[in-house]
């Protein structure tokens, strides 16, 4: 089921600045846990949960993936393209991918092959600029398809991996959102008073500014942003690990006590946890949430995710149940405690 | 063409079966008479009208990767199988083992990479396959060191006319010589299809030595560098210009004469054609052409551009160029006087 729905959002593209192209997906997965739904003039998507009491609890996870622009149509049915988000240009060698023109286009990202490369320009680092799709399709037929600003990603099949492992592209943040829908599922079966409003934001990925146009829609009492986070591998070995939780941040942009409390309900109730010290910028929708308005407490919840950016990105589905999980119960604790007493300064 | 169910086979240089097997069945089904030698070949022949001994080859075996290590931590440390650009190894599904285990090759964040580092590829020394697992007991129940692993790539065709697969080297010369032993021509000639090409021509020099040859016909997947930003001077071959005649590569000078004979050929009957104009690389006829006392040779090619990599691309319109253009070369290399 989680997984089902996360193959199905991993296939489809929505990327930055593209969110509501396929604008169907997520209300079919939202609308049995929830009674409205609003997008904010930025293409976030807003579901909300009502509850009994004022409070309003805004979790904000990013619709948005990194993705390719088409720059340019060349002779031979060559595409040069940029990059909307970050995105390391040797991950992009030897991809499949799609183009978003008029039609679904199929392409590849090839690379000039070693005979004709010498081993001096072979070591210098590529840049997207040496890169070209290749659609197969003469030039006069492309650009009946293919117009510059058409958008393309990495064709990726997700893939189930041992255990609980999965890999797909875009996992960063659909995971987040996986753990939404998981926390809508919970809140379901053990109520809330709160008002809650999952929301799928836009183009975090080009500057966390659906996050900055929700929250000012929303105008919750506090924010739980759930995102991705660097998870342990060989060249990288002091992370947390895949499987052993999600990473609760502790760190300027966050409230320290709402932060507090959270650990404290995961404690109380076993759901594994992991930590990360995170002094400045976070790189997450917290940045925009926390200075909206007059300020929005907010707390940062990660799932451990390997090979960021790239189309291979992999997670443990457990890690998102748990953080759903936590997510619900501790919405619910907040419930029963004075949330002014645990916001106050 | 077979190419959709032989490009979606394992088939890494030294570890052929599933290719063979498949191969196998094919002979059983159009009635061709084959046996397998010592090394893996698949010796197929066709019985016809003959003047000379000919002996078409195409290499069945791909490159790939091989387990060398299994860390602490569960991840698959591998060697390259054949010529493989570190390059193209980032960010891609593989499949290990004959059990066919999905495991990924991953590469550290951007957000984590320094300046220098990014838009780098790393060492194959420095990758592993990543399946999932969190020791290495648990990826010991699944892997063993010296398993193949090869890249997961469907058959896609696509554009004007193109293919792209994994092995399109060199499973279109696969391709096409089950075609011509289908035809059931009244000419004599060997199919052999090769194991370890990409490792050394390892097959073809023990498949020659059994036939002796006074033709070899090598048909191949060659590299094309048919790319922008590439000299027309560098680009070897062009994608949808025709078969590719080899002139010399690394392995082998061709007999100009042949060479001009199999042009004269393709000119007589209309087939598109063109000059593979590179001295790189090397194919079979290396090995082929100094078996014993030697043979002329003769290297037919299907230009693929991205070759040795999981999207390797190629024109179904050159496929048929080579297709038609061997055919011919066989019958009139057999006709009676």
């Amino acid at each position: 089921m989680l997984k089902d729905f996360l193959f199905d959002i991993c296939s489809s593209q929505f990327v930055s600045g593209f969110e509501h192209v396929n604008s169907h997906i997520l209300p079919k997965y939202f609308k049995p846990y929830t009674d409205s739904f609003e997008k904010d003039k930025l293409g976030s998507y807003i579901f909300k949960a009502s509850g009994t009491s004022e409070t309003n609890i805004m979790l904000a996870a990013h619709i948005d993936e990194i993705g390719l622009m088409v720059t340019e149509i060349l002779e031979g049915g060559f595409l040069s393209f940029t990059s909307v988000g970050g995105i390391n240009p040797a991950s992009l060698v030897a991809q499949e991918v799609t183009v978003f023109g008029k039609e679904k286009i199929f392409g590849v990202i090839g690379i000039k092959p070693p005979h004709i490369t010498d081993a001096e320009e072979r070591k210098k680092p590529l840049k997207l600029k040496d890169l070209y799709i290749d659609t197969g399709y003469p030039r006069e037929d492309l650009v009946k398809m293919v117009k510059v600003g058409d958008i393309a990603t990495i064709k990726r099949e997700p893939l189930s991996l041992q255990g609980s492992r999965i890999s797909a592209k875009a996992l960063d943040d659909r995971a987040g959102v996986a753990v939404m829908l998981e926390t809508a599922k919970e809140l379901k079966k053990i109520s809330h008073k709160s008002n809650v409003f999952f929301t799928a934001t836009a183009q975090e990925e080009t500057g966390t500014r659906g996050a900055k146009t929700s929250s000012y829609k929303i105008n919750p009492h506090i924010g739980i942003v759930l995102e991705v986070g660097f998870g342990m591998t060989p060249d990288m070995t002091d992370l947390p690990q895949l499987g052993k939780g999600p990473i609760v941040a502790f760190g300027g942009r966050l409230n320290a006590k709402l932060t507090k409390k959270f650990v404290e309900v995961c404690k109380k109730y076993n759901y594994p946890l992991q930590y990360e010290a995170v002094p400045g910028r976070t790189g997450t929708d917290a940045e925009a949430l926390q200075i909206t308005r007059e300020g929005i407490p907010c707390i940062l919840l990660s799932i451990p995710l390997r090979y960021m950016h790239t189309s291979v990105e992999t997670i443990d589905l457990k890690d998102v149940e748990n953080a759903g999980k936590a997510i619900a119960r501790f919405i619910n604790e907040l419930d029963n405690s004075d949330l002014e007493e645990i916001l106050c300064f | 063409m077979f190419l959709k169910e032989l490009t979606e086979l394992s088939g890494v240089s030294g570890y052929e079966y599933e290719v063979r097997n498949y191969i196998k069945n094919k002979l059983k089904e159009i009635d061709c008479e084959y046996y397998i030698d010592k090394l893996g070949n698949v010796i197929a022949h066709n019985k016809g009208r003959k003047n000379k001994t000919i002996m078409v080859a195409a290499h069945m075996d791909e490159v790939g990767l091989i387990v060398r290590q299994i860390d602490s931590k569960g991840l698959i440390k591998f060697e390259a199988v054949g010529g493989i650009d570190q390059r193209v190894l980032n960010s891609k599904v593989v499949l290990v083992g004959d059990n066919k285990i999905p495991g990924v090759i991953g590469s550290k964040a951007v957000h984590l990479m320094s300046k220098e580092e990014r838009g780098k590829s790393l060492p194959i020394d420095k990758l592993y396959i990543d399946i999932g697992t969190d020791s290495k007991e648990e990826t010991e129940k699944l892997v063993s060191i010296g398993d193949y692993v090869s890249f997961k790539s469907d058959y896609v065709e696509f554009g004007d006319n193109m293919i792209k697969g994994k092995a399109l080297d060199d499973r279109v010369g696969c391709s096409i010589l089950l075609e011509l032993l289908s035809m059931k021509l009244d000419a004599d000639f060997y199919g052999v299809f090769t194991v370890m090409e990409e490792v050394g021509l390892r097959g073809a020099e023990t498949a020659a030595y059994q036939l002796e040859p006074d033709l070899g016909i090598v048909l191949e997947g060659t590299v094309s560098a048919d790319m922008p930003e590439v000299e027309d001077y560098d680009k070897t071959t062009i994608i949808g210009k025709g078969a590719a005649l080899s002139i010399m590569d690394n392995a082998t000078v061709y007999d100009i004469d042949v060479v001009r004979e199999v042009a004269k050929i393709a000119e007589d009957n209309n087939i598109q054609y063109q000059y593979r104009t590179s001295g790189a690389g090397g194919n079979d006829a290396g090995a082929i052409h100094k078996t014993k006392k030697g043979a002329k040779v003769v290297s037919i090619s299907i230009p693929c551009r991205y070759i040795h990599s999981s999207v390797s691309v190629a024109s179904k319109n050159d496929y048929e160029n080579v297709l038609r253009l061997t055919k011919e070369v066989i019958l009139e290399n057999q006709k009676g006087d």
